[in-house]
């Protein structure tokens, strides 16, 4: 699988390589845990030694002194990457390799003077109000950052911290206590009348693009971080469900938006309303209980939250799909399957797996089925959605395919309204295009640094992205790409935050490179900033 | 027990007169008027959890003179709930000295006068510390009360919290005595490390092992400081010193692994501690050689499983058991095995002609959260596949009309309480399953304590059979049914045997006590009812009183 997992399988598989040769007599390391701030030692760190020995995984622990000192004896010589954490500070090993310490140990040698450098976390403090300027207590905030986040509550005076927090920039969200499930709007007699806040960002906006940034230290504490709940109306969708089975019980609707979701339970007459939803893009779809205790769900269906009522929302019920299919190669490069498609990536088995890709989805997938021999397979009972096509190798794409009679161009196949009994076939192509090139003006710290390669156009899904780091001199690439259109940029690693195919900030400055069949593109980049708002 | 108060039905009165609230909202302690609490008003014929769509919410704001007003309610039973900021809403107590959070409203009589009493909530703060005094970050505060009685719970507010970075904590409780409680949460740990073995250290000292650790520094509460909070009050520098426990291992190995299997994959392995110590699970992972070592464990019991996935196909062992004493635990065998399959025939008695064809799903259940269906063929046989190893509960559904399931018999012998033991093997497993549509029927109506219809719109009617009591459990849906007045209550498809029937107030299950507790102790004390095959009794019910232990 490529995107975001490839970064993590280059970071955490680039493990070091297999050991020196046995024969060892026992080696010892020394060295101090510093803070990188303050250049002070830091007491009672967990430190720890992590690699392979003689070609097999070997971890050793120890703890440092109050003088930041640590020691370990009697290892086996290998190829070791040293890390600490403690309370306090970013927990090891961090995203980029500069946070690393590769140790290399030769038997019967005595390494000291090795330094690990553990940075400060920083915290953010902060107010927040509703849009009538008054404390609000109990309110969730939250912190995000490409690199992770955190969280906390606020008093009954509105004030919040969040610790623990890896220096970048962060966006920083707030919601009020209860705003999440929505019920009708209070019934008020008195003449007054019941406001409804939106989630929203520092400093007060509903929509993340337009957020600012807060900009966290190492060691550092970002105070006056007050956020303004804006107000907005009370919006209400309303629709119904058709086409239910007499056996469904306990129907209820889901609201979804990226990772989360709630739900309303289905009225009597087949119908439902949602309230309080905040502006954005959601998926509703209706979810019940078949009678064998299976869970079953209708296709998603998008809708966005401006100011005025939905009504009208048709969830329908379409059986789901019973899809054979094919395999077919473009040429004979399309058809080879390598054992190894990335360092330290196996290819298991060959599957094909159908990804939801509704923008606000459940992250669904209708599950994998193998390949056999011939290019054959048989997915079945496929519940009605979009999906992106997909195969578990990734010196292939897909690059067309045939549902019955109808062409498509590209893996995503829309079974909104079921297959229709059609058989599915699949048409590979090589993924022989590579793109490569320097990231200009790094500044000597390369590790700093992403590059971003989206697909462009309306197939441009965050999880088709791809993200490398450069190496030390600045140089990158990208290999087994699909002959396309895509988008790159080059961004500071700590201010990354991605919605769909763009890096939020720097939309403007992702630039277009065309990768042609079996084509070796070259393409420098300058390390952009980001548009200040 | 909040879905008690969740799933109450009220009675509407028959006029059509309105009814209203008109009252002042005050602070509980210095009786001053209150201006902008947020009060709300929801009619207690609740319609589910999820507070989407249906149910209607009435809300008022206090003025500066404290005075607010809903009008135009319909007559009935509402709870009311108050909010401002620094301040809770604890329920009113009636006379028997139950918290009651509901007002009843009858028709043309608003309510004049009523007072909305808001308590300036207290806080804890302080700081999780290990041996060192160094901050532990990431972990659970809870504050419960001292003694039954000793603190009045909200419904709603959070009685804890977890720790930051800087080891610090804020838990916002009702004025009361209070222990405060660190819960390590085990669910962190990854006692194993990365293939095959926690990690070698040449100084001879282990990572520590914390338990559950009262305020200031005690491992039970006898050796526990209560903390005494007063409305309004910050309490502060409540720092909890985590009590060490001795670090544990539990070591062994896997079999079963196939040959050829890819190098590097390993087996995983589960760890689930059972028992007070808190629930939660730790992983570990098979070395090259099928060897594993969990550490970093305390004493208690544990459950430990293994899992194997290669090329599609699972593997999976049976659950072990395993009591960890004061000393580390070897040779522990986790043999891995396929998924059998178990065939099996459902027989449904007494099968009247015209059954409608409903496909019959036989589903077994294991508790690590996995189940496996099969649907039961025309011929009334079974094949349920990918099963694996385990104790498992069987069910039936969905179940025909009055039906219950009469027999599970496993290889000949009969299955109890509707588990199945396969936790020695799978395959050539058959169960028998005789349903019988002969359920025993009871229905009656709610009376007060002089045999006169009740005169209370609520009531919750319980029903209980002899396992239930000694289960443990906490009653369900299935046991458990809301009842308005005037209305019957029914059950059906009930198994032959000994039940208990009893009916409360629900208003008096409120307040946070520990209702499991009380519930099962007056189980124990109401009539009992022997029910038999194809029995339609009909028995009128009493409504029980329930002695308040904080009854002022």
């Amino acid at each position: 699988m490529r995107s975001r997992a490839g970064l993590l399988a280059i970071l955490l598989l680039a493990m070091p390589l297999a050991a020196q040769t046995d024969g060892g007599k026992p080696a010892s390391v020394q060295g101090t845990v510093t803070d990188s701030v303050t250049g002070l030692p830091v007491p009672r760190a967990h430190v720890s030694l992590q690699g392979t020995s003689g070609g097999k995984p070997a971890r050793y622990g120890a703890t440092s002194g109050a003088d930041g000192k640590f020691a370990f004896t009697g290892l086996t010589p290998g190829n070791y990457m040293a890390q600490a954490d403690r309370v306090g500070f970013v927990r090891s090993p961090g995203v980029s390799p500069r946070d690393r310490t590769m140790v290399d140990v030769k038997a019967d040698e005595n390494k000291t003077g090795i330094e690990i450098k553990l940075t400060p976390t920083g915290a953010i403090i902060g107010r927040v109000v509703d849009s009538d300027g008054e404390p609000v207590e109990d309110a969730s905030v939250s912190a995000q950052s490409g690199r992770g986040g955190g969280s906390g509550t606020t008093d009954e005076k509105g004030l919040f911290r969040i610790g623990g927090l890896a220096p970048g920039k962060y966006s920083v969200r707030a919601s009020g206590r209860g705003d999440m499930f929505g019920g009708k709007p209070e019934i008020r007699t008195d003449g007054t009348t019941e406001v409804h806040n939106a989630s929203t960002y520092y400093p007060g906006v509903t929509t993340q693009k337009e957020a600012a940034k807060v900009d966290v230290r190492a060691g550092g504490e970002t105070s006056g971080i007050d956020i303004q709940l804006a107000r907005v109306p009370f919006v209400r969708l309303g629709g119904r469900v058709i086409g239910l089975p007499g056996n469904a019980e306990d129907v209820s609707v889901m609201v979804s938006q990226g990772n989360g979701g709630w739900g309303t339970p289905l009225k009597s007459d087949g119908s439902f309303e949602l309230w309080r939803l905040d502006p954005g893009k959601y998926t509703l779809s209706a979810d019940w209980a078949a009678p064998n205790g299976e869970q079953v769900h209708t296709a998603g269906v998008e809708v966005e939250v401006a100011g005025s009522n939905i009504e009208n929302i048709e969830l329908r019920v379409v059986a789901d799909s019973d899809i054979p299919g094919r395999l077919e190669f473009e040429d004979d490069e399309a058809k080879q399957i390598p054992r190894e498609d990335g360092p330290g990536r196996f290819v298991q088995e060959r599957m094909v797996t159908l990804e939801g890709v509704n923008e606000s989805d459940f992250g669904d997938s209708a599950g994998s089925v193998a390949i056999d021999a011939d290019g054959a397979f048989h997915l079945k009972k496929v519940p009605a959605g979009k999906y992106r096509v997909r195969v578990s190798w990734g010196t292939a794409y897909v690059k067309s395919m045939r549902l019955g009679s109808v062409a498509i161009d590209g893996p995503l196949l829309d079974l909104s309204k079921g297959s229709g009994g059609a058989d599915l076939s699949i048409l590979m192509g090589a993924a022989n295009g590579s793109l490569s090139g320097t990231v200009q003006n790094v500044g000597g710290d390369a590790a700093a640094v992403t590059v971003v390669l989206t697909v462009d156009g309306e197939r441009g899904l965050d999880r088709e992205n791809q993200y490398v780091e450069p190496s030390a001199d600045g140089t990158y690439s990208f290999d087994h790409l699909a002959p396309g259109n895509y988008l790159i940029v080059a961004v500071p690693e700590d201010d990354m935050a991605i919605q769909g195919n763009k890096v939020l900030g720097f939309e403007d400055q992702m630039e277009s490179v065309k990768v042609g069949p079996k084509e070796k593109v070259t393409k420098d980049l300058k390390l952009r900033t980001r548009a200040v708002p | 027990m909040r879905y008690i108060a969740l799933v109450l039905l009220a009675c509407f009165g028959l006029s059509a007169q309105q009814s209203g609230i008109e009252g002042i909202a005050v602070d509980a302690v210095t009786r001053q008027p209150m201006a902008g609490v947020h009060i709300t008003m929801g009619s207690a014929s609740a319609v589910g959890f999820m507070g989407g769509g249906d149910a209607d919410v009435y809300g008022a704001i206090s003025r500066q003179d404290g005075r607010f007003s809903v009008t135009g309610l319909k007559p009935g039973i509402y709870f009311v709930e108050a909010r401002h900021n620094g301040y809770l809403h604890l329920p009113p107590r009636d006379s028997t000295g139950s918290e009651d959070p509901t007002v009843t409203l009858k028709p043309g009589e608003p309510l004049k006068d009523y007072v909305v009493e808001m308590t300036p909530h207290a806080v804890i703060v302080g700081h999780v510390l290990d041996e060192n005094g160094d901050p532990v970050e990431h972990v659970e505060v809870a504050a419960e009360a001292a003694a039954p009685g000793a603190a009045r719970q909200s419904i709603g507010m959070a009685g804890g919290g977890r720790t930051d970075d800087r080891g610090a904590f804020r838990i916002v409780l009702p004025p009361g005595k209070f222990y405060v409680q660190a819960r390590m949460n085990r669910g962190m740990g990854f006692a194993g490390g990365m293939m095959g073995g926690p990690e070698i250290r040449s100084d001879g000292l282990a990572p520590p092992v914390y338990g559950p650790t009262f305020y200031p520094s005690a491992a039970s509460k006898d050796k526990a400081i209560a903390v005494e909070l007063a409305p309004g009050q910050n309490a502060t520098g409540i720092d909890i010193h985590l009590a060490q426990q001795r670090s544990l291992t539990i070591g062994g190995t896997v079999t079963g692994m196939p040959a050829g299997s890819p190098p590097g994959i390993p087996a995983f392995i589960s760890i689930t501690s059972l028992g007070e110590n808190g629930t939660g699970s730790q992983s570990a992972f098979t070395g090259p050689d099928g060897k594993f070592t969990a550490a970093g464990l305390s004493a208690g019991k544990y459950q430990l499983r293994a899992r194997y996935s290669v090329d599609g196909a699972e593997l999976r062992s049976p659950a072990v058991e395993v009591q960890l004493g004061n000393a580390n635990e070897t040779g522990v065998t986790l043999p891995l095995v396929a998924g059998g399959t178990v065939s099996g025939t459902l027989e449904i008695e007494g099968k009247s002609k015209s059954t409608p064809a409903e496909k019959l799903a036989v589903r077994l259940e294991s508790d690590s959260g996995g189940s496996v269906a099969a649907e039961v063929g025309e011929d009334g046989t079974f094949r349920v596949e990918k099963v694996f190893p385990d104790r498992l509960r069987l069910r039936v559904m969905p179940l025909p009309e009055n039906a219950y399931v009469k027999s599970v018999k496993v290889g000949g012998a009969e299955a109890t309480d509707g588990f199945v033991d396969l936790s020695h093997g799978v395959n050539g497993a058959a169960i028998a399953i005789a349903i019988s549509r002969n359920g025993g029927r009871l229905e009656g109506k709610v009376v007060g304590e002089d045999g006169n219809p009740s005169t209370s719109p609520l009531a919750l009617v319980f029903l209980a059979d002899s396992g239930f009591a000694a289960s443990g459990e906490d009653p369900d849906e299935r046991s458990m049914k809301p009842v308005e007045a005037g209305e019957k209550f029914t059950y059906s498809g009930l198994r032959p045997g000994k039940y208990r029937l009893m009916v409360l107030d629900p208003r008096q299950l409120m307040g946070g006590r520990d209702n499991a507790e009380v519930l099962k102790a007056l189980l124990a004390g109401a009539p009992e009812i022997e029910i038999h095959e194809g029995d339609r009794i009909t028995k009128d019910a009493k409504i029980t009183t329930v002695e308040n232990p904080g009854a002022k």
